[in-house]
């Protein structure tokens, strides 16, 4: 008889902070593996679909995702997730995702010829990619919210004038100002955090 | 920061924006060429955009003296990550077969439903007759259902309605010509233009153009792009390429919301 506690069916509520999920992947725990799979596949699953995707391609990158965590948990000694496991690997596997259909898109576009690399390699560009990623995101999650909110109209491509309108500026002269300064801000404190270095 | 490497955010961000002339543009890129510091500048920036574009990604190329690159170049190909690579695949495998007999348990009617009638339409095929695959490509080719394109808003009316009368006249040289002309011409097709258009090339034996308009819908972001997998079936069936045709029609059969989910098991079992 398997205890509650091995049994990779039973009701996730019981167990499953995030510890517990990285000391399986650690340990490749198959007991483990198998809840994560059925905890949280499905989202994966329903998330390809819907963005041109089949069940294959979810799966291939649900595998790699749980690789690329293994290798963040042996390499670099992760040992804590801020998030919740659920938006971790989601984000994971969303962002190996949208990678996988960029390069589609290029491939056929030609728009970046880039010479074919090894699966590994592959893999290993998809994980830095991935870490200078979160950095950015970190990074831009501590601006001021004045900031935040200018630059995320901003990066969407949304216009000057359009920005004066959405936030009530007094004229695009000032916007374009605010915008250089944030930006200003922002790269600076990427290049100063120390992680940048080791992800160019 | 460099005052120097601000001096282009400016432009970087013009350039990004679609906002420099094409003189500029030119200058622009001649300068990056040169410019390592401004290439990388230009990638961050680019990647900065792509937080904000859930369909973009902007890759990186990393030096090749960095040491976390190589190290998880190292690990991926190591044998602690195939072992663990392994442990993955088995996971999944257990993960697959508990969700199977989980949806046994609690559809067992529907599945008993479906499985029953699936057997019955077997035997009730096989013993009414071998289709040749040339045969059921004219049980399942559903032409003469297709969409009308003329109730769509849309300039190309008048060619489009002319293109459907042709169609389905039989007309199909004159109609081909007409939906070729529209689909080079048309940056955003309804998938139905591109529908008529792959059945024209069909019907002429045009196999690969007819391929290429149906991996369009495919590819496009249409609720009902599985439609393109159906019509993709067709072309193979019509061309007797039987293993083709049952790895098409499997791609529907994996989601019972996919276009012709009923006909594609049904044709599977004919074949």
């Amino acid at each position: 008889m398997i205890s509650f506690a091995l049994n990779p069916f039973y009701p996730s509520f019981i167990m499953q902070d995030s510890n517990y999920y990285i000391q399986g992947i650690l340990h490749s725990d198959e007991t483990v593996i198998t809840q994560i799979y059925k905890n949280f596949f499905p989202k994966v699953l329903k998330f390809v679909c819907e963005n041109k995707g089949q069940r294959e391609d979810a799966e291939d990158v649900f595998q790699k995702a749980l690789l690329q965590i293994s290798a963040r948990i042996k390499l670099k000694k992760l040992e804590v997730i801020h998030s919740t496991f659920e938006a971790y690997i989601f984000t994971a596997c969303k962002n190996l995702w949208r990678r996988e259909l960029n390069k589609k898109k290029n491939r056929v576009t030609n728009l970046e010829v880039k010479e074919l690399v090894s699966e590994e390699s592959d893999m290993a560009y998809a994980l830095l990619e991935q870490e200078r990623w979160e950095l950015l995101r970190e990074k831009l999650d501590e601006l001021s919210d004045n900031c935040k909110k200018i630059l995320g109209l901003f990066f969407k491509k949304v216009s000057y004038s359009e920005i004066v309108k959405q936030l009530s500026y007094s004229s695009e002269v000032v916007v374009r100002q605010r915008v250089f300064k944030c930006k200003a801000k922002l790269i600076s404190n990427i290049k100063a955090d120390k992680r940048f270095k080791n992800l160019q | 920061m460099s005052t120097n490497a601000e001096k282009y955010y400016n432009q970087i961000d013009a350039y990004l924006r679609g906002a420099l002339t094409n003189e500029e543009k030119a200058v622009f890129e001649k300068l990056l060429q040169e410019n390592t510091g401004l290439r990388k500048e230009l990638s961050l920036h680019k990647e900065l955009y792509a937080q904000f574009d859930d369909t973009d990604w902007v890759g990186h190329q990393f030096e090749g003296k960095n040491i976390d690159f190589k190290n998880a170049e190292a690990y991926f190909r190591s044998e602690e990550a195939n072992a663990f690579k392994e442990v993955i695949e088995k996971a999944e495998e257990n993960y697959k077969n508990k969700s199977q007999t989980r949806f046994l348990s609690t559809k067992k009617i529907v599945v008993l439903l479906a499985a029953a009638s699936v057997a019955l339409l077997f035997v009730f095929t096989t013993l009414l007759s071998k289709d040749t695959t040339e045969e059921l490509y004219a049980q399942y080719n559903d032409w003469q259902d297709l969409p009308s394109l003329t109730s769509r808003g849309n300039t190309n009316t008048n060619s489009l309605s002319k293109g459907q009368v042709l169609f389905e006249e039989g007309n199909y040289q004159q109609a081909n010509t007409i939906f070729e002309s529209i689909v080079t011409t048309e940056k955003e097709l309804p998938i139905n233009v591109l529908i008529y258009a792959g059945a024209t090339a069909l019907e002429l034996k045009n196999y690969t153009e007819a391929i290429g308009y149906f991996d369009k819908i495919i590819a496009s972001d249409a609720i009902d792009h599985s439609k393109g997998y159906w019509y993709k079936a067709m072309v193979y069936l019509k061309q007797g390429k039987k293993e083709k045709v049952i790895e098409t029609l499997e791609i529907i059969t994996q989601l019972q919301n996919n276009y012709k989910y009923k006909e594609a098991i049904e044709l599977l079992n004919k074949l």
